[in-house]
């Protein structure tokens, strides 16, 4: 059976709502929890944080979805935030049924430069709260 | 003594089954008759009427035959038979008037529904 996290990815690249948004980010560049320091950007990562029962019976699951874009720039993210958003649609992928999907909040943070030679990228991250039934 | 969870927790409406259940809560009342003597120094009591009463929360979704059931009788005022399995064999059973059907929703919520049940004549264990 699938999990509620290969659910999530066929979701977040489901069609060409990522791949080809203006920033296009490849199927490839989407990954659960992390990326590479050394690879190439825009990316988006994503988890599902604090999964419990929903109801009292356990026949639907809860959980907290955070999917971070990152790219060179602000307006990148920001575009990349939008594609995250119009992929956050209620379904069933990977078997599972994915109920419902609030986003609760967007959050841009622009690159940061320190005074070494590194370079923070842009980010922006959607948070949703998910019901599924597995 | 044993504890259970609530993973065989079942609530059915007319022998169809209630998806989505937040929380559940049944309440049996007795009602007492006070038959304190002058003279007692001790207020006594005998037993009387029995009632009871459901409430809980649910998840809204008209799609599932039980949420339109219990929808149905809100609306209409019929009379339902109720279910509810505690765990596994343990039931409480009792036909019921829906009194209080309240869908809500909220921003960065989903839709639910809190419902309150009257227990009409005999209640009844297994």
């Amino acid at each position: 059976m699938a999990t509620i996290e290969e659910a999530v990815r066929t979701m977040l690249i489901a069609g060409t709502t990522l791949s080809a948004n203006g920033i296009d980010v490849p199927d490839a560049r989407v990954t659960h929890g992390y990326r590479l320091q050394s690879t190439a950007l825009p990316a988006v990562t994503y988890e599902v944080a604090n999964q419990a029962p929903a109801d009292v019976s356990r026949g639907i699951m809860q959980g907290e979805l955070a999917v971070t874009g990152i790219a060179e720039t602000s307006i990148d993210a920001a575009t990349i935030g939008d594609a995250i958003e119009d992929t956050l649609v209620a379904g069933t992928y990977s078997g599972i049924d994915i109920d419902s999907i609030v986003i609760t909040s967007k959050t841009l943070a622009p690159p940061t430069v320190g005074l070494g030679d590194e370079q923070e990228p842009a980010t922006v991250t959607v948070n949703a709260t998910i019901h599924w039934r597995p | 003594m044993a504890v259970h969870n609530t993973s065989d927790f079942t609530f059915t409406v007319d022998s169809t089954a209630v998806a989505g259940i937040v929380d559940a809560t049944v309440t049996l009342n007795t009602e007492t008759v006070d038959v304190t003597e002058l003279g007692n120094t001790a207020r006594t009591y005998v037993a009387g009427i029995t009632n009871g009463t459901a409430s809980g929360n649910l998840y809204y979704d008209i799609g599932d035959a039980g949420v339109a059931a219990l929808q149905a009788a809100a609306l209409s005022g019929a009379e339902i038979a109720c279910v509810f399995t505690l765990y596994t064999s343990t039931t409480i059973t009792a036909n019921a008037i829906v009194t209080s059907w309240t869908p809500s929703v909220a921003i960065a919520d989903v839709v639910r529904v809190a419902f309150e049940l009257q227990f009409t004549g005999t209640v009844s264990d297994a």
